[in-house]
């Protein structure tokens, strides 16, 4: 009964008369009240901001008519809006805080109107570096993971091995590569591979070990070839504990690229928040960083589909 | 020579330092088309036997002959049915039937293949779940599709371990009476060498049951009852009662000599 009404639709009363809406239309107003903090800053225009608590609102409003859990929108929405609530009334509203360190919301989403072109080529930068080395590791750490984990001897002597280099971070030696590499492109597409290559790869030996003996049996049985064993059997098999990874070596292959970018960059996102800090502009790495954070979600958005799309099957 | 030959075979586990002989000299002969029911209690090496023919286990000494040649691994010419897990858990009912075809027949066409794939399905009866995922499929079903995995390769012989081991009691018996049928339809019947635990179900299907003591074959046993065979009239049938009973003895004897012979009670 309780499982029905949580996944009841819910009427325009029930999507306006809400806590998140509530903190949304105070904050909207809030813009327009008076600022102590333009007593001492120039304020920009807070559209961009007025846009953002828009789509958060937006969001959850097609979050609350979905098929998702209704409970689970109302506390994410409430707690959102909340911090931008209070980032408003602290800084611009009441000016309670140094206001070099922590700008007003309306300054920071006003950056993605001034510098659009600027951060858009860097983002387009950053990702063709990001992608590269990051489908570059995956590609060649599962097949060869496969290979290497299918055959017992080559399994026996690799793994300890892939073991020990993966506990090595690829930003250790990350400055290495970025001197001996002709490019700072190729440099850092390196690092990045080696930022989930190996884990990646020992995972995957790992996995093609411990198959279920009933899976390889029946494909044995059926007489398939090495190949066909290695990439119609185990892959397809080990296809969903793969995507689950993905998720986690992304995280891994940003945190190495903005920390490529922040050694020797000349565009990208994180070359970008690097600036932003080295001129003391927070505004700006305010900005950067949210953009970043965005860009990982709608990354991992992305995996999460094709999870779904790929995979209809589970253990 | 024809059938299967099964010469002087013995197999050794080791794990580590530790050694354990699961089956001990055995020899044995099996006629083409015939239907062997391997019974015994778990553990005395049936499985162990039947993976030795698969090709999945190699034998510590002596050697299988297929038609007067030794097996090396697995072949075309058998197909196996395992107790559970055994489609692929990615692919649905017929990608399953056709994967199996494909290994053996690589000059099919995709129509060919699908075609194939459909016959034997439908002699299953899954005609309508052919787009079913073995998730969303039963137990029973998921053995259907098995054996048409199985027979759609057309192998020479058929190789059934505990297949309906896991099936609940009712379902069993519609895929043994299937499996029956099947098995007869064919012009040049094949040969069946099946699992099982079950003393019913070893009568209701073998021309010869092959009862296991630990280790080795200790008896070779005729099931002279006409076939078809029915199972509602077969307990009324005395021949019937009297191979029951034989079976029975030799499972109570050998848990209990298994066991140090001490008393029990079955």
């Amino acid at each position: 009964m309780s499982a029905a009404n949580k996944d009841a639709k819910i009427g325009l009363p029930g999507m306006l008369l809400n806590l998140p809406v509530f903190l949304y239309i105070i904050s909207a107003a809030l813009v327009f009240l008076p600022s102590r903090m333009s007593e001492r800053v120039t304020m920009s225009n807070p559209v961009a901001f007025l846009f953002v608590l828009t789509f958060c609102i937006v969001f959850f409003w097609v979050k609350l008519g979905g098929k998702g859990d209704k409970r689970q929108a109302k506390d994410i929405g409430t707690v959102v809006l909340t911090f931008f609530l209070l980032w408003e009334v602290i800084t611009t509203k009441l000016d309670r805080l140094p206001y070099i360190f922590v700008p007003a919301p309306e300054n920071v989403f006003y950056s993605y109107i001034q510098l659009w072109d600027y951060m858009l080529s860097g983002l387009a930068r950053s990702m063709y570096l990001l992608l590269t080395g990051f489908i570059a590791s995956l590609v060649l750490g599962v097949s060869l993971g496969i290979a290497v984990g299918w055959f017992p001897r080559l399994r026996q002597a690799v793994f300890p091995i892939a073991k020990a280099i993966s506990t090595v971070p690829a930003i250790v030696y990350g400055p290495y590569i970025v001197v001996i590499m002709p490019t700072f492109t190729t440099a850092s597409i390196l690092v990045i591979f080696f930022g989930t290559f190996w884990s990646t790869f020992m995972n995957m030996i790992n996995r093609v070990g411990t198959i279920d003996a009933r899976i390889i049996n029946t494909a044995k049985v059926l007489n398939v070839n090495t190949r066909t064993m290695l990439f119609s059997i185990i892959m397809p098999y080990t296809l969903p504990r793969i995507i689950n990874d993905m998720s986690v070596a992304l995280s891994i292959s940003m945190m190495t690229l903005t920390f490529a970018e922040m050694i020797g960059a000349d565009r990208g996102i994180g070359y970008f928040v690097r600036r932003s800090l080295d001129y003391a502009n927070y505004t700006q790495a305010f900005a950067g960083i949210f953009f970043i954070a965005v860009v990982i979600t709608v990354l991992q958005v992305f995996i999460a589909v094709l999870k779904k799309k790929l995979i209809k099957w589970n253990y | 020579m024809s059938g299967i030959e099964i010469q002087e075979l013995s197999l050794v586990y080791k794990t580590g330092r530790e050694k354990f002989l699961a089956l001990d000299n055995i020899s044995t002969r099996i006629e083409d088309g015939e239907f062997i029911c391997v019974v015994g209690s778990s553990g005395c090496g049936k499985s162990t036997l039947l993976g030795v023919l698969e090709g999945l286990m190699t034998p510590s000494s002596g050697r299988v002959l297929i038609d007067g040649k030794p097996i090396h691994g697995t072949g075309p010419e058998r197909a196996v049915v395992f107790q559970q897990y055994t489609l692929f858990p990615w692919m649905n009912a017929i990608q399953n039937v056709i994967f199996g075809i494909k290994q053996v027949r690589r000059d099919l066409s995709a129509k060919q293949l699908e075609d194939t794939g459909m016959e034997f399905l439908q002699k299953v009866g899954l005609k309508d779940f052919m787009y079913k995922l073995p998730g969303e499929m039963s137990g029973g079903m998921q053995q259907r599709v098995a054996i048409a995995r199985a027979l759609a390769v057309n192998p020479k012989i058929l190789l059934m371990d505990e297949p309906f081991g896991a099936i609940d009691a009712k379902t069993r018996l519609t895929l043994q009476e299937m499996l029956l049928k099947l098995w007869a339809e064919d012009e040049k019947k094949k040969t069946v060498v099946f699992v099982t635990h079950d003393i019913d179900e070893a009568i209701l299907l073998a021309d010869k049951i092959l009862f296991m003591a630990p280790k080795r074959i200790s008896h070779e046993i005729p099931v002279t009852m006409p076939r078809p065979r029915d199972r509602d009239s077969m307990y009324d049938n005395k021949k019937f009662r009297d191979l029951r009973n034989k079976l029975v003895i030799l499972f109570y004897n050998e848990v209990k000599e298994h066991i140090g012979g001490e008393e029990v009670f079955l």
